[in-house]
This record gives C-alpha cells, structure tokens and sequence, in this order.
C-alpha cells in the first residue's frame, strides 16, 4: 500500500457571505432570500433536522426551483441507505420523495426510477409508494405556494398560472 | 482433476485483481474526519470530494476502493460504485443508464459497514459534515445505530407536512449591540430626543 496526502486544496472555497449571519438574522432573510434559507439549512443540518428541511426546500423554491439545494438535503439528511446489510427504508422513502420532487422540477428522473424499484425490492407496497408520490406532489405544490407569495409568480411547473 | 485446475485457472486473475485493488488502495489523510463511529458522514463527504468536485484528483482506477484515515489514526475503508439502472434476473444485472448517484460503502474500524448515496453534482461536500456541537441531536450514526442519518423508520413520517406557512421571527434588536435602525418621526414630523451615552 502507498500513501498519499491531499492535505491542501487546490481551490480555497471561499466561505459563503452570509456565512458570517447569525441565525435569526438568517432566519429573517429567508423569508425571501433563497441563498440566506439555503446558509442556515445546511447549518441546521443535525440540530434541527426538520427546520433544514423547510429552509433548504424553501431555499430551492425562491431559487426556481433549483434542485442542487434538494439534492444537497437529500445526501445529508438521509444519506445512509443501508447499514450491516439492512436496508434503512425510511431514508429510501425520504431520498425517493426527493429525487422525485427533484425530477418534478425538472430534473433528470433516473434517481428516483432507481430508488422506487428499490423500494420494491425492500418490500414497500405500490400503495405506500403512491402515497409518497402523494406527498410530492404536496411539496411542489408548497413550493409553488412560496413562489406566489414571495415573488409574486409561479416560475416552476409553468408560468401560465401566474 | 482437470476441472479443479480450469477453476484455478479461471479464477486466479479474478483473485489477483482483488488483491492488487486491496493492495495498492490509496490511504488518504483527511485531518478535518472527526470519530468514523460518531461522524461516518465525515468520512463519506470527504470521499466524495476526493472524486467530484473542485479539488477531485482521484481517477477510475484509484477511486474504485481506498483507505481515509484521520489524524487519531483511525482507518476506514471506502469503496465507491456507481449506481446504473439495469435489467436482468436475480444476481445477474446488465447496467444500461446512469441514475448520477454514487453508492459509498464504508466498512468502519469497528466492523460495521454503511452505505450512503451521494449524488453526482459538482460541489464541495462539507468536511466536518455537522457542526461540533450537533453531536447529540444529530442522530448521524453511534456505531448502534450505524450511521442512520436524520432518522430511522420510528421518524418516518417527521418531514411530510412541508410547513409553507413558516412563522418568521422578527429580529429582536436589544440583542444586537451596536444595530442601528431607522426611527420614524411622531405626528408632527419631530424625532424623539436621542438618549446619547455619556461614556461616548
């Protein structure tokens, strides 16, 4: 075996501006400002697992629909999808719910292809799958909520209803 | 007789391959990885960086299995498959289209073997994954629990009423020393007395 080091980056990511924000001035942001709810959601993420996930599903809502802030939620939060062998079928569910959410928003619908024939796999019946595309659907709709409200227009799922 | 020696060899570049990969896996030093039993997802983040990403330097071949190990020396095997749509029958899968997921298995110093989903997109994945003083309430994985991340089938159901109608606090300014804020004239267009400090 050989060692290598990779100690240094390349490229220093600079921390994001808001990154200096307390929470609640946060907070306050994210009522209309997609990169202040995606700051304090990913921060969130393990001391209040429930409040990243409003905040960065926001954050994809005010940003139309961006899904990199879904995607991000969806590794985080319920990356681990099987541990000693045993699938972990409620992150399955939640990483399903996302990347269909995701391919909602336009995103490429391979993921969520993958994970529902994995869902089967597990054992999870066809009616508790429509249920969780039910709640899809509750989420885009939410998001879209957000859009009218905030910005005034549906950018996402079509601008006719605007 | 003769079958046992085709077996063997058959089967002997297949073994040599896995021991070549065993062997030469890359051992990474990743001084930001906290405990792999308490933060696997350290771990699994600061795999992914090592392949996608800006500061991405692993290839194919390097990239199929290798070793992460953090500054209390704690070694973690990592091997990384990506995940393909496929068809065919029990056990036997033809790939046909990429689903953009990374599937990372690590087996831990303590035996335990997790794997996370990662999907493909090109950004630097947080390296600690949580901030330190998340430890308690982030359910990201005691050795028990193996690393479940936000929740195991008991929470099922804790993300599926999406609040949209999120009460937003407002900013409670006696808390920011030093805040200015604009205050409005009363009726007759005066501005209240300021009460300056003496001190200043």
């Amino acid at each position: 075996m050989f060692s290598a080091h990779s100690c240094t980056p390349k490229h220093t990511a600079l921390p994001h501006p808001y990154a200096v924000y307390a929470d609640k001035t946060l907070a306050v942001m994210a009522y209309s400002d997609a990169d202040a709810a995606a700051v304090l959601g990913k921060r969130l993420i393990g001391k209040d697992n429930k409040e990243s996930f409003d905040l960065l599903i926001r954050a994809s809502a005010l940003d139309g629909g961006e899904i990199e802030h879904i995607a991000w939620l969806s590794d985080q939060l319920f990356g681990t999808i099987a541990v000693n062998g045993t699938p972990q079928v409620a992150n399955i569910k939640h990483q399903y719910e996302l990347a269909a959410l995701a391919a909602r928003l336009g995103g490429a619908p391979d993921k969520s292809t993958y994970l529902r024939n994995e869902l089967i796999k597990v054992g999870v019946s066809t009616d508790q799958i429509a249920s969780l595309d039910a709640r899809v659907e509750t989420l885009f709709e939410s998001m879209r909520g957000i859009q009218q409200t905030v910005l005034g227009e549906v950018i996402i799922g079509g601008r006719d209803d605007a | 007789m003769r079958s046992l020696l085709l077996m063997f060899v058959l089967l002997s570049p297949l073994a040599a391959d896995v021991c070549r990969a065993q062997a030469n896996s890359v051992n990474i030093l990743c001084s930001a990885c906290r405990d792999p039993h308490d933060y696997p997802n350290d771990f699994a983040n600061f795999a992914f960086n090592q392949i996608y990403g800006p500061d991405a330097w692993l290839d194919f071949d390097l990239a199929d299995d290798f070793y992460v190990t953090n500054l209390s020396n704690q070694r973690v095997y990592v091997d990384v498959d990506y995940v393909f749509l496929g068809f065919g029958f029990e056990g036997f899968r033809v790939p046909y289209w990429p689903t953009y997921i990374l599937k990372i298995t690590l087996a831990l110093p303590n035996g335990n073997l997790l794997s996370v989903y990662r999907s493909v997109f090109q950004t630097s994945l947080p390296v600690p994954s949580s901030n330190e003083s998340d430890q308690d309430d982030a359910g990201a994985g005691s050795s028990s629990s193996g690393g479940g991340d936000g929740g195991g089938d008991e929470d099922d159901e804790d993300y599926g009423d999406f609040d949209a109608d999120y009460e937003w606090d407002d900013i409670e300014f006696d808390e920011y020393e030093g805040s200015t804020w604009i205050e409005d004239p009363d009726e007759n267009g005066d501005f209240q007395d300021p009460d300056w400090c003496e001190e200043c």
